[in-house]
């Protein structure tokens, strides 16, 4: 049976990770190579890097980056931010990312999706969207970074960015980012119904119960930002609660990889 | 066509097994080589890239990865020559492995391309339908078929998580080829299929963490004389694992 996937995500700022560090007994507690390594240790099942760097000389670092985390990470990880072309994205498969996450490039030539699609393959292709509830009702697309309102509605762009090709979306309610008071399982609820591409729920998770109550409403998988990063739940803890309650995880063979970490 | 980069032995060599085993990997140029390079290096394997065939080279294994879309890939693999070379492999008993689309396109024809795949097994590869999403992405569990004839480098091997992204999955016109299954939803698929010294796999072993490398250090270190067990095997325990009787020559 297919598992359903915990997924840290990790904000990386010119090489570094910016927020989201509890890993306090390590030597170099921002560098994300070593903070995915803890984190595929500790179970996680893939691993999002999210780049906020906004000038050219980060991005350098950032595919350094990446080619690092392909030599020790064993798990499949995703990076994200910033990418606006087939050249950007091709850039970092070469350096070892797994997917690629596109996001308000998308919105603004739906095009891309596909042309990367094409090329690498729509498991390779994730669509972030970032969705605000608005105070008349109504899901809305946001891109740059969720501060630019776009016209499309949640539902339909996710079902255009099914349509041109992506592999999975990664949904991000807006207005339940930071807040710790659970994903948006009406949003999550109206995806996952008309779309046939895993889902990945985004924002607001602040306990183990709101990650089941996703999971419960059809999302594939749960990203695990800043919020949890800071709680004093472990990856591990996590998967142990979700079993718990009957959802299907993957449990690692053997010993914790320790062997891969020597 | 260039065929001077021929694999350095065969099934019935017997030249001494060098120290670190030189693995090649066919470039097709679609992508993500780097983590499928560093976990063969991790166990020792010294790896070799080859975007096009390269006279006089020596090699020990190949694997065709699992990167890309069908097409390409195929038109790639045409165009540069490696398609001959992992013929030429497969035919000289070199052990092949390949993975995901390049597991798929060693069968007859795909789904999910207009070009033909290589045919050295019988059977097409098919999209999956009537699942709960498509592509199959994430870990699922690979479970031994029971009573199927692998190779000894993979006796008492455990099933497992692995992991898939995938839309694709081979129907195989010979059961046989089947070694190992995987279910989603209410379809079961083949996520190990081989015959003899070429092993197909539906998952990225390199992305698989612990029991994926462990695989792949299976592949490497036994893989080498592609003898056939018959085993004598009582199914599949309720551990999930095989249950083997002993091996001779493992």
């Amino acid at each position: 049976m297919l598992a359903r996937r915990l997924i840290p995500c990790l904000d990386v700022d010119r090489g570094a990770v910016v927020k989201g560090v509890r890993f306090h007994d390590l030597q170099q507690a921002g560098d994300p190579v070593e903070l995915a390594r803890r984190y595929e240790a500790e179970g996680a099942d893939e691993v999002v890097f999210l780049d906020i760097t906004a000038t050219t000389e980060g991005r350098a670092t950032l595919v350094r980056v990446v080619e690092r985390t392909a030599e020790v990470l064993r798990i499949p990880f995703t990076v994200g931010g910033g990418i606006r072309s087939v050249a950007d994205a091709d850039v970092l498969f070469r350096a070892g990312a797994d997917k690629v996450s596109v996001n308000t490039a998308a919105v603004e030539n739906p095009r891309l999706i596909a042309d990367l699609a094409e090329r690498y393959g729509r498991q390779a292709v994730v669509v972030a969207i970032d969705v605000n509830l608005e105070p008349g009702g109504g899901y809305r697309v946001y891109t740059h970074a969720g501060k630019r309102p776009t016209p499309w509605e949640a539902r339909a762009w996710a079902q255009t960015a099914a349509r041109m090709g992506a592999g999975e979306l990664l949904v991000t309610a807006i207005h339940r980012d930071g807040t710790g008071l659970g994903y948006d399982l009406d949003l999550l609820k109206q995806i996952v119904e008309v779309v046939e591409i895993p889902v990945i729920a985004s924002g607001g998770a602040g306990r183990p119960e709101h990650l089941r109550d996703a999971l419960l409403v059809g999302a594939d998988a749960v990203l695990l930002a800043s919020r949890l990063h800071r709680a004093q739940f472990r990856v591990w803890e996590l998967k142990q609660y979700l079993n718990h309650c009957g959802i299907p995880i993957r449990w690692m063979y053997g010993p914790v990889s320790e062997a891969l970490h020597d | 066509m260039d065929m001077s980069a021929v694999p350095a032995t065969g099934p019935h060599s017997q030249a001494a097994r060098p120290k670190r085993p030189s693995v090649v990997i066919v470039d097709y140029q679609a992508g993500n080589l780097r983590s499928l390079t560093a976990a063969f290096t991790t166990l020792g394997a010294h790896v070799i890239l080859l975007d096009r065939p390269k006279p006089g080279l020596r090699f020990d294994r190949l694997v065709v990865p699992g990167v890309g879309a069908f097409d390409w890939a195929c038109q790639r693999l045409n165009s540069t020559g490696l398609k001959e070379l992992i013929q030429r492999s497969v035919a000289d008993g070199v052990p092949v492995l390949g993975i995901c689309l390049g597991m798929q396109w060693l069968w007859e024809t795909s789904e999910e391309g207009r070009e033909p795949g290589l045919g050295l097994w019988p059977g097409r590869v098919i999209r999956f339908r009537n699942v709960p999403r498509v592509p199959h992405m994430g870990w699922n569990q690979v479970e031994w078929v029971a009573g199927t004839r692998r190779p000894a480098w993979l006796a008492g091997f455990p099933s497992g998580y692995a992991y898939f992204a995938h839309s694709y999955y081979p129907e195989p016109a010979d059961p046989d080829l089947v070694w190992a299954v995987t279910e989603y939803g209410p379809v079961r698929f083949p996520s190990v299929v081989g015959r003899d010294h070429v092993v197909g796999v539906q998952f990225h072993p390199e992305k698989s963490g612990a029991w994926g490398l462990a695989f792949l250090q299976r592949w490497l270190e036994e893989g080498r004389a592609p003898c056939i067990t018959p085993e004598t095997m009582t199914g599949i325990s309720a551990t999930g694992e095989v249950d083997v009787r002993s091996h001779s020559g493992h």
